[in-house]
This record gives structure tokens, C-alpha cells and sequence, in this order.
């Protein structure tokens, strides 16, 4: 530890070269801004040099519990404890393993304390003129920007200057668990931005995003005649097609003209001659007559009227092989009377109950590349809370030793209020949950061990979605039962929060299309994987 | 929201309202909004910190601040004054104090800033990123709303 690693000084230049001299090489004449260039995840970045204090190799940080993932913990410089964020994490990048353990630390001044920062290796000091430093570029959303000051090139080399201000401010906000001191005067030199917006602005609370990539762009994308996936788009901003485009996705419900626009859709859809992966239906032969779109247009009426159910690309296929069914039996639009009855085997296994064995087995297997040091999960939609329960089952047997934290929330406050005592009869409880329940008067409960690692919440999930980077979301049947309006903005959201080669687990008859989420097989659990 | 604060600020309200105020108090159905919404033109804030952070917000309009203000002092006040003003942040004081007395009997332990009063017409509140539970309270004197925006730190 300590050892100081050499840094290269690039340039002697002259602080008092002549401005004036708009002349030969810009980037040394005027180079008035110096930085400490470093890598992380193969790309370059720099750091405005008056911020950095020293540059070392360490290792054997101290571990603080409950800090934020990117927290490494603390560490004794000569005498003074200062906290490590490790930017890798904090950027959601894999974690670089090193075998000799010596992690590459950049001390930085931060206000009136210094921190380190891990990175995957400290370059060498570059000079460039202040002139040369371009805006971040719009391509990267507001949270990348947030905390980026601005990109310069040096040498054919793309730098990007990162505003340590604000990543240092998002982690004393965190860590420290205080209140932060007001942005004074600013150490910069140069006319930097200075930190504009309050701390409690949602775009830069959480680290989740890939700093250096570009945000993935809505691609409509050729339908396979062979596989007829339904697009679901999920991007904030869903563009509505024209009809006769390949896919059409967003429609009101309520307007007869998108009715139509539907029933068109369903029609395009029999002309895929396909069966789909999770119907429960055989062969679903498509019917072509007038009739069986009209049934269709039939059941999307009455499932909008009669029930919660929202007919839209994530479950689609099921509601189309299951009218299939009904237009086979020669029964009409007319013969549908009990939605229920029409909904038999929509919903997922185990639903309102806890999990089946075979369940727990398979999510806890799937998770196994899971190697995160505090597991962080996420139940939308959790009902009562017999998923949440479940879930936090899988987690403990998976990561027994493990930092980890289950948000459940729900839209029904009467449901997720009784979350949180939820309590069982022997006869509802298999083995593998009663080793982490105990007997009360009302019945068999988990322990406040178990239930303490839940946080059940009233929240709207269509509403701000204010968490952490997350290992796992479990949302089974619950796009079916948000507005396709609205679909988009939550799968973004999923997106967003999940960690790379963190799973998303839908209901078993729900189906979408990602860019970043990768359908995984499993026997029992409709999991998607974000791509690392 | 955590479901374990509802309570406490739901009962707390309903108790100092009917105590100082209108034992025939009635509460409506509570519910979760996010998006920015219109202040009816007086609002109190009381901020919260420890275990979370947010605000609490009591929003009337100015006769129902006016009434509520006259039965809390036992006399009639028409005027937007200081002691109305005074009052009503009292009363968001009362009731703020109450819920977070209730929640540190649970174990969480929380913090309140001073009153502030926002007066004025055609006000708006935005909350970036954090949805707010709505306790509608009916009174004798008018409409008074109750917001809630706390989230946990992580």
C-alpha cells in the first residue's frame, strides 16, 4: 500500500503563454487545463488535476455495512480515514477482480475532505486548452450528463472530464448520512457549471446508468416470419405508427377508431403462422373468418370492462390462442359471459400463495451469477405479499451471508398494509419456508429477520420509481395490468434499475421485447436477463 | 411509501383536527399522486429528516384557513394576518409532531424543520421524483389536505 505510481507530465507549458497567439497547436499553446487522464471499462476519462490530491495503490479497504454498493469502505491514508467509491460500480460496470488485489486509487479534495476513488488504471497527466472542452454531447441522457463536465480530444483520444463534484456529492449524500454543506466557491479555474440542481433531484440519485454508453435508441426492427414476437416498446417515448406499419403497438382503449386499429392487429397477427412458445394451446390454427375477429374484438371490450386484465403486446399471444380456443368450439363473442372463466390459466403458477418449491429451486438457481456483496431486489405489484415473501426466501437460501434488501410495493394500500404481518396456517408452508418462520398467535410467520429485509410500501409504480441499482425485479402479471400507455415508461424503468445480469421475471404468460433484456429459459420462471 | 407511516400520519391527523378543530371531522379516501399539482392557496410545509426525507404539506383555501384559524383562537378573524398565519402553522406543527411521535414509538426516528406558509393565488407544487399520499380531511370549515412525500434513504 502507498506505493506512488509515476505520472507523466505531458507538457512543460509556459502559465504565461500569450493568449493572443491564435497560432500552430492550439492544444499546447493554450493549454490551461490540466487533468489526470485514467480507464475504466476500456474508455478514457479525466479529472480536472486541482481536485486530485494523490494517486496510490491500495488495497484491503474497510468494509462499511449498509453503505451504497459502490461504497468499497474506508481506508487509513497515513493517519486519515477516507472513504473509497469504486467508479466501476458506481458507473454499473462488472467489477474488475485484480489478483494481487491492488486496486488503482485516485485521492481527490472535495470540499473541505478528500476521498478516493477505484479505477481500472491512472493514465497520465494530459494539458489541454479549456477552449477545446466540448459540452457532454445530447446523445447522453440527463444522468450521464449530470455527472460529466465535459469531453475533450487529446491526441486523437476522446476524454471525458467528469465533474467530481457531483459524483462526490451523490456519495457524501449517501454515505454520510447528513445533510450536504451548500456548493462554496468553486476550486475550479475554469467557468465550470457549478452544481445548479438540488440534491434530491431524482436524475441524479442513483447511479444506475452506463456512464460512457450511448442510451440504446428504439429500433424498429424486422418482425422473424418464424417467430412472431410482439414488440413491446420500451422506450420512453412510444412513437404510435401508422397502421399499416409491421407493428402497432400503442392504442387507446377507449376510442372505437383504435378498436379497429386492434382488431387489426389481431388480424395481422393470425397471418403469422406460429405457435406461440407459452399459449396453452397446441397448435392455435389461425382462423381467418370475420367472425373470430370479432370475437377478439369482443374479448378486448370485456376484458377492459370486466376485469383488470389490459389486452396489449405482453400478453397478446395468450389472449389470441386463447380465443382461438373459444372460435374452435364454434362459440361466439356472445358465449363469453365469465371472464374468469376466459382468463383460466393466464395468471401465474403460485400466484397469491407462496411459491411453489419447484419455483424457489429455480429462481435461486437462476441467480447463481449473481455476485454482487449486497443483493438488492424489487417486488412491484406484490399483492399481499406472498411474492415478496417468497422472493426474499430465495434470496436468503441463494446469498445466506449476503447484505440484502426486498422493496414490495403495491397500488392496493389495504393489501400491502397487511404485508408486513402477513401470517400462515401449517398447512400453506412447505419445508424450505419454515426454517425462517417461527409460531405466533396468529400463526406461522416469518421472522423479523426475514421480514425485515422487506420494505413493504404504498407506491404507484407508474409514478417515480426512486431505488437502487437492483439484482433482481419479480413482476409477474403485472404489465398485463398497467395501460399500454404507461407499459413503456415501467419496462424503461426496469431497464434502467436493473444491474447488468440482473433478472426481470414476468408472469408465465406475459412476453416483451428488449433491447437490453434477454429472454432466459427456465422451466418454471419467465426470466429476462439484462445483457452485461 | 413505507406502509408503516400511513398510519401514524393518518390518525395523528384525524385526532389534533378533531381535538382543535371539528370533532365531526371526516377523512376521505387516501390516495398517491405524483405529478405537480395545484395549491389551494394557503399551504404549510414541514420538512422531515433522519430515517427519511420529505415534507408534509397542509393545503386549504384561505376561508377554510380563515375558519380554521377563528375556531382554533375562539374568536373571528377575517383577515389574513400574522396570527392566522401563526396558527395554521401550528396547527401543521401539531399534527407533523404527533405523526412523528407515533413513529418513533414504532422505531423510526425522524426529524421535523419549522413550519413554513406559502400564501398566494394560482400556486403549484412539484415533486421531482417522489409521489405524495393524500389524506383529504373534511371539516365544517372546508377542505383540508394533507400531503405526505417521504421517501427512505438508501
Amino acid at each position: 500500500m502507498g506505493d506512488f505510481v509515476d505520472v507523466k507530465d505531458d507538457y512543460d507549458y509556459d502559465e504565461s503563454s500569450n493568449l493572443q497567439q491564435q497560432q500552430v497547436d492550439e492544444n499546447r499553446l493554450f493549454a490551461d487545463f490540466k487533468m489526470v487522464t485514467f480507464s475504466l471499462g476500456g474508455k478514457e476519462y479525466g479529472v480536472d488535476i486541482m481536485r486530485v490530491k494523490e494517486i496510490s495503490k491500495v488495497k484491503d479497504f474497510t468494509h462499511v455495512p449498509n453503505a451504497s454498493p459502490y461504497v468499497r469502505g474506508v481506508y487509513n491514508l497515513r493517519g486519515e480515514i477516507i472513504s473509497v467509491i469504486d467508479l466501476r460500480l458506481m458507473f454499473n460496470l462488472e467489477p474488475l477482480k485484480r489478483e494481487d488485489g491492488l486496486e488503482n486509487m485516485i485521492v481527490v479534495n472535495h470540499e473541505d475532505h478528500v476521498s478516493g476513488i477505484v479505477v481500472d488504471s491512472i493514465d497520465r497527466v494530459v494539458a489541454v486548452s479549456s477552449k477545446t472542452i466540448q459540452d457532454p454531447h445530447p446523445i447522453f441522457s440527463n444522468i450521464n450528463i449530470s455527472f460529466m463536465k465535459g469531453v475533450v480530444e487529446f491526441n486523437e483520444q476522446l476524454y471525458v472530464i467528469l465533474n467530481m463534484d457531483r459524483i462526490m456529492r451523490k456519495k457524501v449524500s449517501v454515505q454520510e448520512n447528513k445533510a450536504v454543506i451548500s456548493n462554496t466557491a468553486d476550486s475550479f479555474s475554469m467557468g465550470m457549471q457549478p452544481f445548479a440542481k438540488p440534491l434530491s433531484n431524482s436524475n441524479m440519485s442513483y447511479g444506475s446508468e452506463n456512464f460512457y454508453q450511448e442510451p440504446p435508441r428504439p429500433v424498429a426492427r424486422a418482425q422473424a416470419p418464424s417467430r412472431p414476437v410482439q414488440e413491446v416498446q420500451a422506450r420512453p417515448a412510444p412513437v404510435k405508427k401508422v397502421e399499416e406499419a409491421p407493428q402497432v403497438r400503442y392504442e387507446r382503449r377507449a376510442e372505437p377508431e383504435v378498436a379497429r386499429a386492434r382488431g387489426g392487429l389481431l388480424r395481422r397477427a393470425e397471418t403469422v403462422d406460429a405457435v406461440p412458445v407459452s399459449a396453452p394451446v397446441v397448435e392455435p390454427e389461425p382462423v381467418q373468418s370475420n367472425n373470430s375477429s370479432q370475437l377478439r374484438d369482443k374479448i378486448v371490450d370485456l376484458l377492459s370492462s370486466k376485469s383488470e386484465v389490459i389486452v396489449s403486446g405482453v400478453n397478446k399471444d395468450w389472449i389470441d390462442a386463447r380465443a382461438d380456443v373459444y372460435a374452435k368450439k364454434g362459440l361466439g363473442a356472445k358465449d363469453i359471459t365469465d371472464v374468469d372463466e376466459f382468463l383460466t390459466g393466464f395468471f401465474s403458477a403460485s400466484t397469491d400463495k407462496l411459491w411453489d418449491d419447484d419455483l424457489v429451486d429455480s429462481l435461486i438457481k437462476s441467480m447463481s451469477h449473481i455476485s454482487s456483496e449486497s443483493i438488492y431486489a424489487w417486488n412491484p405489484g406484490c399483492n399481499q405479499g406472498y411474492e415478496a415473501y417468497s422472493v426474499i426466501t430465495a434470496l436468503k437460501e441463494a446469498f445466506p451471508s449476503n447484505i440484502i434488501k426486498l422493496w414490495a410495493n403495491d397500488v392496493d394500500l389495504i393489501n400491502v398494509s397487511m404485508a408486513p404481518t402477513l401470517s400462515f396456517s401449517d398447512d400453506e408452508v412447505s419445508s424450505i419456508y419454515k426454517d425462517y418462520m417461527h409460531e405466533e398467535k396468529s400463526g406461522l410467520r416469518f421472522t423479523p429477520e426475514i421480514s425485515n429485509l422487506i420494505l413493504f410500501e404504498y407506491h404507484d409504480i407508474i409514478h417515480e420509481n426512486p431505488y437502487p441499482p437492483m439484482d433482481l425485479i419479480v413482476a409477474r402479471d403485472l404489465l398485463s395490468f398497467i395501460e399500454e400507455s404507461s407499459q413503456a415508461k415501467v419496462l424503461a424503468d426496469f431497464e434502467k434499475l436493473l444491474k447488468p445480469g440482473g433478472l426481470l421475471v414476468l408472469g408465465d404468460n406475459e412476453k416483451i421485447s428488449s433491447i437490453v433484456l434477454k429472454k432466459v429459459e427456465n422451466e418454471y420462471l419467465n426470466i429476462y436477463k439484462k445483457d452485461v | 411509501m413505507r406502509v408503516e407511516y400511513i398510519n401514524p400520519f393518518v390518525e395523528a391527523a384525524f385526532k389534533i383536527i378533531g381535538q382543535v378543530i371539528d370533532q365531526d371531522a371526516t377523512r376521505g379516501k387516501l390516495y398517491l399522486k405524483s405529478v405537480s399539482q395545484p395549491v389551494l392557496g394557503v399551504a404549510v410545509i414541514v420538512g422531515l429528516a433522519g430515517d427519511v426525507e420529505g415534507r408534509v404539506l397542509f393545503d386549504m383555501s384561505e376561508e377554510t384557513a380563515l375558519a380554521v384559524a377563528s375556531a382554533m383562537n375562539g374568536e373571528k378573524l377575517t383577515q389574513m394576518n400574522q396570527l392566522v398565519k401563526e396558527t395554521i402553522m401550528e396547527l401543521a406543527n401539531m399534527i407533523t409532531a404527533s405523526a412523528v411521535t407515533k413513529l418513533q414509538d414504532l422505531g423510526f426516528s425522524f426529524d421535523l424543520t419549522p413550519p413554513a406558509i406559502f400564501t398566494g393565488v394560482d400556486m403549484e407544487i412539484s415533486n421531482n421524483g417522489v409521489e405524495a399520499l393524500i389524506v383529504p380531511m373534511e371539516i365544517s370549515q372546508g377542505k383540508l389536505e394533507i400531503n405526505v412525500a417521504i421517501r427512505e434513504r438508501i
